[in-house]
């Protein structure tokens, strides 16, 4: 039975895992960085340890540390939350090998996804509809393989960060040529591989709940297609495509994926849609996401509540295909001047007024006289809004980023305001955009 | 032209953390002498040693007590990591004025561990 967690992890995600264990009588161990000290995470849980310095290598990823501190306080498991160590296999493995729970998918499957090139080899088998992707050794010296515009991302990355658009083999030479001067010896070839730049019309993901027996449920579908940088800022659920079979489609052949992989906890499928409505499999998140949020309010489940059942070997219960109770809209407010080239703003939040209300939910772990710390990201809160028709639950979003008071430091509230007062969005007829 | 060798000068003495430097050429003789602030750091804040990584305390082969006196590079205490065993050593000769913590407790980082006094 988990009854101790340490959260390695901070920010709103650290907050959000620790009022969950709080509900399920579980104590709580927090880790934070020496400048972290004041955070919101570390006061809300019952005990919590500086694991190092700023930089998150030494800190947030160091993953000796953060396994001594967890043994050493009688934790039984971690949650390592999203981002930082919560898909590195090597990191799950030595948790395991500390005798602790890895609050996550079991080793054999982490195994399996943990490149994302070689998962995508492995779904082939099964005839999953993929986009044209190499290993990018492979693709630099097969000359004659003219796919660009094409994207180069790496094959453990994640969370959208450092994909970057190369349109030409010259422009690819240049761009290979800025990774060896920045990353140096540091830099590996074999961790890039090379996809085809499709003209996306929709990203939509899919929410994956399975037990360690076999029993996997399908959330609904998520549209995530508003994105700044490969980043998401706004997501809706269900998804506002006007295609239901398409959308059904997608959830099969989630299903298909999940079981073919023996999938178990938390996942979710991505996919990307074309303006002929044929859809490509993407990659598979296997931890717990940013907007796990509005899944959470359409379908009533608590999912960080499911991950920590699952790993404690609980049963999945739920049925195979869960349908939404409402309509649900999330905004994601980032620390960052839109008017400036949405540089990042950093300094002491002096004034703070978050919204409330029926059908609203803000996570967040900032506080009035809080200090941002320029180390992490940018990411200060989510505001949640539902309702049974969208366009209430958008008009709610609007009223609730009005409300949002914050004086100090620059914000994208504006941004995200333009956007979903936008005729397109409110229409639920728009394209992938990538502000 | 000289502000720029003077720079230079003051960059060399941080990075091999030198208290004094005489320079003389054509055109210039100067003589730098940095205050002794680089003891105090190594201290930091106070006297106090403080646990460069986390890990578990554990005693030196003989035990320190209160009001010991120590020498400069005497192993103090050990932290194990990881069971990694690193010695932790007195920065420079004192008395031992405070022990916080015993035999297997927790070091968090940056957490302080004895007062060297």
């Amino acid at each position: 039975m988990i009854k101790k967690i340490l959260v390695a992890n901070r920010g709103e995600i650290a907050v959000r895992i620790i009022k969950t264990c709080k509900e399920l009588n579980i104590k709580t161990v927090a880790i934070y960085s020496k400048c972290d000290k004041d955070s919101y995470h570390v006061f809300l849980a019952d005990e919590a340890y500086c694991v190092g310095e700023s930089n998150p290598s030494n800190s947030y990823l160091n993953a000796d540390s953060i396994i001594q501190i967890a043994t050493n306080t009688g934790c039984n498991a971690i949650h390592p939350g999203y981002g930082f160590l919560s898909e590195d296999y090597k990191f799950a493995k030595k948790v395991i090998e500390n005798n602790l729970i890895f609050i996550g998918p079991s080793l054999d499957v982490m195994e399996k996804i943990y490149d994302k090139q070689k998962l995508k080899d492995v779904l082939k088998q099964i005839n999953v509809p993929l986009i044209e992707s190499y290993k990018l050794k492979e693709f630099i010296k097969s000359k004659d393989k003219n796919i660009y515009p094409i994207l180069i991302k790496q094959v453990n990355g994640g969370g959208g960060r450092g994909i970057k658009i190369v349109s030409s083999p010259s422009e690819l030479e240049q761009t290979i040529k800025e990774l060896n001067k920045t990353l140096k010896e540091k830099f590996d070839i074999n961790n890039y591989y090379v996809e085809k730049y499709i003209d996306v019309y929709r990203h939509i993901e899919v929410q994956v709940i399975a037990d360690k027996y076999g029993n996997i449920s399908i959330l609904p579908e998520r549209d995530c297609s508003i994105q700044r940088n490969f980043q998401k800022f706004i997501e809706e659920t269900p998804s506002s495509i006007n295609n239901k079979k398409l959308l059904d489609e997608i959830k099969q052949e989630a299903l298909k994926i999940f079981q073919f992989l023996k999938y178990d906890n938390v996942g979710t499928a991505e996919f990307l849609v074309d303006s002929n409505f044929n859809y490509y499999f993407l990659e598979i998140n296997a931890r717990i996401q940013v907007e796990h949020t509005i899944t959470e309010v359409v379908s009533d489940i608590d999912i960080v509540e499911e991950q920590i059942n699952i790993s404690d070997g609980n049963k999945n219960e739920k049925e195979t295909f869960i349908t939404p109770n409402y309509y649900a809209l999330e905004c994601r407010i980032n620390a960052e001047d839109p008017n400036n080239n949405f540089i990042s703003s950093s300094g002491k939040i002096d004034i703070l007024n978050l919204p409330s209300g029926r059908n609203i939910r803000v996570d967040s772990y900032i506080y009035q006289g809080y200090s941002l710390k320029p180390f992490y990201d940018s990411l200060l809160m989510k505001v949640i809004t539902y309702d049974k028709i969208r366009n209430r639950a958008i008009n709610k979003m609007q009223s609730c980023l009005d409300e949002i008071i914050i004086s100090g430091i620059k914000t994208n509230i504006d941004f995200n305001y333009e956007i979903i007062n936008g005729k397109d969005f409110k229409k639920g007829n728009y394209k992938f955009k990538k502000y | 032209m000289q502000l720029k060798k003077i720079k230079s000068l003051i960059e060399i003495m941080d990075e091999k953390n030198l208290t004094k430097i005489d320079y003389e050429d054509k055109d210039l003789k100067i003589s730098l002498e940095k205050s002794n602030i680089s003891e105090l750091e190594e201290d930091n804040e106070d006297g106090w040693i403080i646990s460069p990584t986390v890990g578990t305390y554990l005693d030196r082969d003989k035990p320190l007590k209160v009001g010991q006196k120590v020498k400069k590079n005497e192993v103090l205490f050990i932290i194990n990591s990881m069971k990694v065993l690193n010695n932790i050593v007195a920065p420079r000769d004192g008395i031992i004025e405070e022990i916080l913590v015993k035999e297997n407790d927790m070091l968090e980082y940056n957490q302080k561990v004895m007062k060297l006094g």
